[in-house]
């Protein structure tokens, strides 16, 4: 039977619809405001949360090796924004964000059911650029959406495995090893979200997000023919604070 | 006015990204088990071994071979013998030398591919790796031994249904008056499979004399008081089962003894991998009484256990291999394709094809192109994390072959093992 183990493309384009419909909702409610020149442009801050990130990969035939659906990780980075309107602002940084994947391999042989999994844990690099538009006065509704370039930093390989030579199992707890022909670090994608944001003193603000990472980079470089892709989503919760300058 | 066209433009370009973004990830390529197909052509029986070989072939990351430029340059030369028909039939010289092109060089040197020509109904077998350059002489060689001044305790066997002895043990003169040298020689390691009964394994039996614990026994030649040193002769053996070296090397170890990894496909992507597990060999509860110096004899012939065999003495402070540098097949396998199924890598195809083909006396028919591929599931290295695929393993003490001495009655390879037990060097 053939495991389709993949991200269903109908979520991502429900997600992304949705956030496109608040896009022009946030720029009409702006409409009046737009002429209002802001009286600060840039400001920096920091950002952390969690994320939840999904590997998608076919395993085709091999249908007993499941990748879980989702597996937490964390986030956390800087931003700088400029804001050339009240509305509207271009904003950066760069992030550490973990999207990490497990994957369970159960199966029977000569009536003796094995169990082995591995959980990868990977860092990542990722530097967005985007489009941010608010609406609000003392507490502010933003869309965003933008594309991030990225570098993965960081493997790390745990879980256990079977020596049918030894006749048993033996932990693994190893750094990934990165194979210069196989693994692609670098990363592109497109970052897109909505979040709220209110000042607590006067250049003080602090904000709370949802965002999707969405790569469209596979995590292996194109070495062989028949290479099946294997790509991250991950879906992050971030807070943060930001400094007005 | 000019904002809301500002806004408009915004969108259409927002709505443009997203369908971009959706269809900027590469589909799945479609991918069959190739342990489970049937061919109905000679185009389609490349293709599926092309594709078995490519998710489950465990030395992608070591092996030079251009396996995507071989597709795209033997893929014509199948095409090419579909179109032939009836009236201009391919034949089998054609047809294995095609196949010999498209695994040239590969450096698994277990691998053997057993074809199936339905129209010939009969099978070939195509195997890249290299040969050795000369056939061990086992009769000549046991024939020197069974002369050596001061043999004793010689212990010979025949398996059933075999027509030459397999298995030796004995003991030479040591270095002093009443000291003694353990050999022992397999000319295989299938003990457990080939065997009817203890009464086989006597040569094995006298070596180590395993109780029903797999301790060594009292009686044992290693084990004598007067045995100082211990000889292994694995020249010419092809290997085996890999579970046989535990039963009689581990019977030698005081302690475990880690010899190396294993680590087998984890993937359909060519270097898909699991992580390196190391192989530990378990000494016996009782083991031997105390260190004994041991030797391993090797030539070209001693493939895959017998090399296994070779980097474990080498482990081994009282250990030395003397001999010629080993055939270079290291990857353990398990011939069953049941394995296969289980860890997507290593032998695939037909089983009964390969039972056909390696045991005289079976039938065999099948209206396909069908096809069974010998090849390792596992990957094997030593501590250093070195490969002895295709390169083998070089001796501790290297003496040639040498087919004339041997012929004139000397053997010097067994000679020389001698001389580093007696002496020291």
């Amino acid at each position: 039977m053939r495991m389709i183990n993949r991200l269903p493309i109908s979520i991502v384009r429900g997600l992304l619809l949705g956030w496109l419909a608040a896009v022009p909702a946030v720029l009409a409610a702006q409409e009046e405001n737009l002429a209002e020149p802001r009286t600060r442009h840039f400001s920096i801050g920091i950002t952390a949360g969690i994320d939840r990130n999904y590997h998608s990969v076919d395993m085709v035939y091999m249908s007993d090796m499941k990748f879980d659906k989702f597996r937490t990780g964390s986030v956390y980075g800087f931003r700088i924004g400029y804001a050339p309107l009240k509305w509207l602002s271009i904003n950066t940084g760069a992030v550490l964000i973990q999207k990490n994947y497990h994957m369970d391999h159960v199966f029977e042989y000569y009536n003796l059911r094995y169990s082995l999994n591995t959980t990868m844990t990977n860092d990542y690099v990722n530097v967005p650029l985007e489009l941010k538009l608010s609406v609000g006065r003392v507490v502010q509704i933003h869309a965003f959406g933008g594309v991030f370039g990225g570098y993965w930093l960081r493997g790390h390989r745990k879980g256990n495995t079977y020596s049918f030579s030894n006749e048993r199992y033996f932990d693994v707890d190893e750094d990934w090893e990165f194979n210069d022909k196989r693994d692609n670090r670098i990363e592109k994608g497109f970052t897109w979200g909505a979040g709220l944001s209110g000042k607590i003193i006067d250049r003080i603000e602090v904000g709370a997000e949802i965002r999707w990472y969405y790569s469209i980079t596979d995590i292996q470089k194109p070495y062989m023919q028949n290479l099946n892709p294997r790509y991250n989503t991950a879906f992050a919760i971030q807070g943060g604070l930001s400094y007005w300058l | 006015m000019k904002t809301r066209k500002y806004i408009i433009n915004t969108m259409a370009i927002a709505a443009m990204s997203t369908l971009m973004m959706v269809s900027c990830r590469k589909e799945a390529p479609v991918l069959h088990n190739p342990n489970h197909l049937n061919c109905k052509s000679y185009t389609e029986q490349f293709q599926t071994i092309w594709e078995g070989v490519d998710q489950s072939y465990v030395f992608w990351e070591r092996d030079t071979v251009n396996w995507d430029t071989r597709y795209d340059r033997c893929l014509p030369l199948f095409q090419a013998f579909d179109a032939r028909g009836t009236a201009n039939p391919v034949t089998l010289d054609e047809y294995k030398a095609a196949w010999e092109n498209v695994l040239k060089g590969l450096v698994d040197h277990h691998f053997a591919a057993i074809l199936w020509e339905p129209n010939r109904k009969t099978a070939i077998a195509v195997s890249p790796g290299h040969k050795a350059p000369y056939e061990t002489d086992i009769a000549q060689e046991i024939s020197i031994l069974k002369r050596m001044p001061g043999i004793s305790d010689l212990t010979e066997n025949t398996v059933s249904g075999s027509k030459a002895p397999q298995s030796w043990s004995c003991l030479l003169p040591g270095k002093e008056s009443g000291e003694k040298i353990a050999y022992f020689r397999f000319s295989g390691f299938a003990f457990d499979e080939s065997s009817q009964s203890q009464a086989e394994l006597a040569p094995l039996y006298a070596f180590f004399d395993p109780d029903t614990a797999g301790n060594v026994g009292d009686r044992a030649l290693i084990n004598r008081d007067d045995v100082k040193g211990i000889i292994i002769d694995v020249r010419g053996n092809r290997g085996g089962n890999f579970g046989n070296i535990a039963m009689y090397i581990a019977s030698l170890l005081q302690k475990k003894l880690h010899i190396g990894y294993t680590r087998v496909k984890e993937g359909v992507g060519r270097l898909d991998y699991s992580a390196w597990l190391p192989t530990i060999l378990t000494p016996p509860k009782r083991p031997i009484k105390q260190e004994k110096n041991i030797v391993l004899l090797v030539d070209a012939n001693s493939v895959s256990c017998s090399e296994i065999t070779a980097v474990l003495i080498k482990c081994i402070p009282n250990g030395k291999v003397v001999g010629e540098r080993t055939f270079g097949g290291t990857g353990p396998l398990w011939p069953n394709t049941n394995l296969h199924d289980i860890f997507y890598n290593g032998c695939f195809g037909d089983t009964n094809l390969f039972n056909f083909y390696t045991n005289e006396g079976r039938t065999y028919s099948n209206p396909d192109y069908a096809y069974y591929v010998y090849t390792s599931t596992f990957e094997f290295v030593d501590l250093n994390y070195e490969s002895f695929e295709g390169k083998g393993v070089i001796p501790d003490i290297v003496v040639p072959y040498n087919a004339q001495e041997l012929k004139a009655g000397t053997d010097k390879q067994l000679e020389r093992a001698l001389e580093y037990l007696r002496n020291g060097n």
